[in-house]
């Protein structure tokens, strides 16, 4: 099962050290292979070291993509963390 | 191509890769691994990874609270990175796809990231690249605790580059592997110097910071002779100094010739017999070639090391191949010097203290027929030539008895079967147990001659295992206990008109020469790439030098002092050298 969904940084920050740590600990809980592509790079999601590698400041748009028995979940639960600004502001 | 300039410590061209060996600073090590070692190199880094968020929680627990607050954030984000499945699984997959070492991968792993970092737009992406620039140093340095660059475990030839060398390594040192030494610190008659040129290999030392200038893996030139280091010489340069390197070959080889029919003598006249050391009789046409007018120590445990025990066939063929290659020149060959421990074949009972235990010639007590198996080889082969038995690890009167009476049953048991018997073969003791050395005048009118094991005399006489680096620096040869036992014994065997002769590492070490020589000491047996040298140094001296510095060597009760004296001494000697 492949799950897609495009998403927005939108806290100021970006996907600094904290948010990246907590992005990758979400990540994680699945069995998925889970990936962030920024601009046709794609990276690990569960590696908090290579989504700093993205650089991704507010505003960058991402795909979320996820590929195991719980894809769906996996998606739903990164794209709500993103949108919830991880918890900043 | 960087050129640095050093002190030329021993002659000789080296060419080839770096092994860069700290004490303090981490290294990565290029070393490819096998298939099946890829596994425990990934333990290692899981181990290491642990051990460095250890090491970063331990920092931040004990931060002042101010600074936590700043910097704590960022530390515990290492430890995140560190802990984090991914990152460990990635130099994992590294690990196993390219069969490196654990550093290796690591820091390839973690470079990557750091340069994709650095290349970034967003600012607190390159500020991320220099916290994971130290998250390396940690987790090398981790790596490096459990296993450091060993120079015991070389796979292939390499020219080795250190801040320094200490005796320890030096002492590990695979000399086949070692293509070329370099360090940082030294001068001419340092520790690494010394050790460099009695191996023949080639070094420079005193080269400042340049354990920092170059990268193993890196190719180096050294030239031992200029104390000239070239690092990654571009492809003419690399073929120029090849050449050069042919050409001093050649050279060496043509002044070892002019140097060798030389004899060893000092400047008003006193000769001395400058002999080797060999474990093979393989060594035996180098060594002549270097100028040795014998063989002062044949090792014979070669012998027991092939798996099994030899036969009487084998001692006796290597023994007529090494008479016959020396035509006539002597040879003494000594007998079997191993601890019980070392005899492959049979489950002999652990020693706790091997050292202390079973060796050499407690062990031919214990196993008659093993003694007498070597000693008819030996007599048979002394018949009509020039040969010596020499027995090891001798403590007491009553052992020379009990030695010459196994030999003279050897001999009648020849004898009877109308053998060759070796009739009058010089009988001598090696003087390496300190009751030996104590002993030494009575033990002279049992011996026709002694020989000084000065390494196991100098381990004995301080009670310390130099292979043990935590005690490894009281291994003290300039220890004035050490110099007044060997002044005793040489006095000894002169008065009663035996051949002394020193075998150990001492006389292979110039810095020793002088006060040999000072005390009395005739007859030097050293490793053959130092026979030019030694000869050299002993021609330009006259014997009053030699008294003069070995008089004021026993005034000192510091080893190093007396070191530091006779290493300036010889320094003068040495310079004034033709």
């Amino acid at each position: 099962m492949i799950a897609e969904r495009h998403v927005t940084i939108l806290n100021t920050l970006g996907l600094h050290v904290r948010p990246s740590a907590e992005f990758a600990g979400t990540a994680s809980k699945f069995r998925s292979r889970v990936s962030v592509i920024k601009e046709g790079q794609a990276v690990n999601a569960k590696s908090s070291i290579d989504l700093l590698t993205l650089a991704a400041v507010a505003g960058t748009p991402l795909v979320l993509r996820a590929e195991g028995e719980d894809a769906g979940e996996a998606v739903e639960a990164l794209a709500r963390l993103i949108e919830s600004k991880f918890g900043e502001e | 191509m960087e050129i640095r300039r050093g002190i030329g410590a021993s002659t000789g061209f080296a060419i080839g890769e770096a092994m860069v060996i700290d004490r303090e600073e981490f290294r990565v090590s290029r070393r490819p691994i096998a298939a099946r070692e890829a596994e425990a190199e990934i333990e290692r880094l899981r181990t290491a990874a642990d051990a460095a968020a250890a090491e970063i929680r331990r920092q931040v627990d004990t931060m002042p609270k101010k600074i936590r607050e700043a910097a704590g954030k960022i530390l515990e984000a290492q430890i995140g990175w560190l802990q984090e499945k991914a990152l460990q699984d990635e130099i994992a997959g590294e690990i196993r796809s390219s069969l490196r070492t654990a550093e290796y991968a690591s820091s390839q792993v973690i470079r990557r990231k750091i340069k994709s970092m650095e290349d970034s737009n967003a600012a607190f992406a390159r500020r991320i690249a220099s916290d994971f620039a130290e998250l390396e140093k940690t987790l090398l340095r981790n790596l490096q605790g459990s296993r450091r660059e060993d120079v015991a475990h070389l796979t292939q030839p390499v020219v080795i580059v250190a801040h320094d060398l200490s005796p320890a390594q030096t002492l590990r040192l695979d000399r086949t592997k070692i293509l070329g030494i370099l360090t940082e610190v030294g001068g001419l008659t340092s520790h690494t110097a010394i050790v460099a040129k009695s191996l023949g290999i080639p070094a420079v030392v005193g080269v400042e910071g340049v354990s920092n200038d170059i990268t193993g893996g890196d190719t180096v030139v050294l030239d031992g002779a200029s104390g000239t280091v070239l690092i990654n010489p571009d492809e003419g340069t690399l073929k120029r100094y090849e050449a050069m390197e042919r050409n001093f070959l050649l050279l060496e080889k043509r002044r070892a010739e002019e140097l060798h029919d030389l004899p060893a003598v000092t400047r008003d006249g006193t000769r001395v017999e400058i002999f080797a050391n060999i474990e093979s009789p393989d060594e035996i046409p180098a060594a002549l070639q270097h100028g040795a007018e014998g063989i002062g120590l044949y090792r014979t445990e070669f012998l027991y090391l092939g798996g099994q025990v030899p036969t009487e066939k084998d001692h006796l063929d290597a023994y007529t191949r090494a008479v016959s290659l020396l035509d006539r020149r002597r040879i003494i060959i000594r007998t079997l010097d191993l601890g019980a421990d070392k005899l492959l074949e049979d489950g002999h009972p652990r020693e706790s203290n091997p050292f202390l235990g079973t060796r050499a010639i407690r062990l031919c007590f214990e196993r008659p027929e093993l003694f007498r198996t070597q000693l008819r080889a030996i007599l048979k082969s002394a018949s009509g030539a020039n040969v010596g038995l020499m027995v090891p690890m001798i403590s007491s009167v009553s052992e020379v008895l009990q030695v010459k009476e196994a030999i003279e049953d050897v001999r009648r048991e020849l004898r009877s079967r109308e053998e060759p018997a070796g009739e009058g073969m010089p009988v001598g003791i090696m003087i390496e147990v300190p009751s030996a050395a104590v002993m030494a005048d009575r033990l002279a009118s049992h011996v026709d001659f002694f020989s000084v094991g000065t390494n196991d005399l100098i381990a004995y006489t301080i009670a310390v295992d130099r292979s043990n680096e935590r005690v490894a620096p009281l291994y003290q040869p300039a220890h004035p206990a050490v110099l007044r036992l060997l002044r005793d014994v040489i006095a000894a065997g002169n008065a009663a008109g035996k051949t002394v002769s020193v075998c150990g590492e001492m006389s292979s070490d110039l810095n020793f020469t002088l006060l040999l020589l000072g005390i009395g000491l005739r007859n030097f047996s050293v490793v053959p790439p130092m026979i030019p040298d030694l000869k050299k140094l002993i021609r330009s001296v006259s014997l009053d030098d030699a008294k003069a510095v070995a008089a004021r060597v026993f005034d000192f009760d510091d080893a190093a002092a007396a070191l530091d004296f006779m290493r300036s001494e010889t320094a003068k000697f040495l310079s004034d050298a033709p």
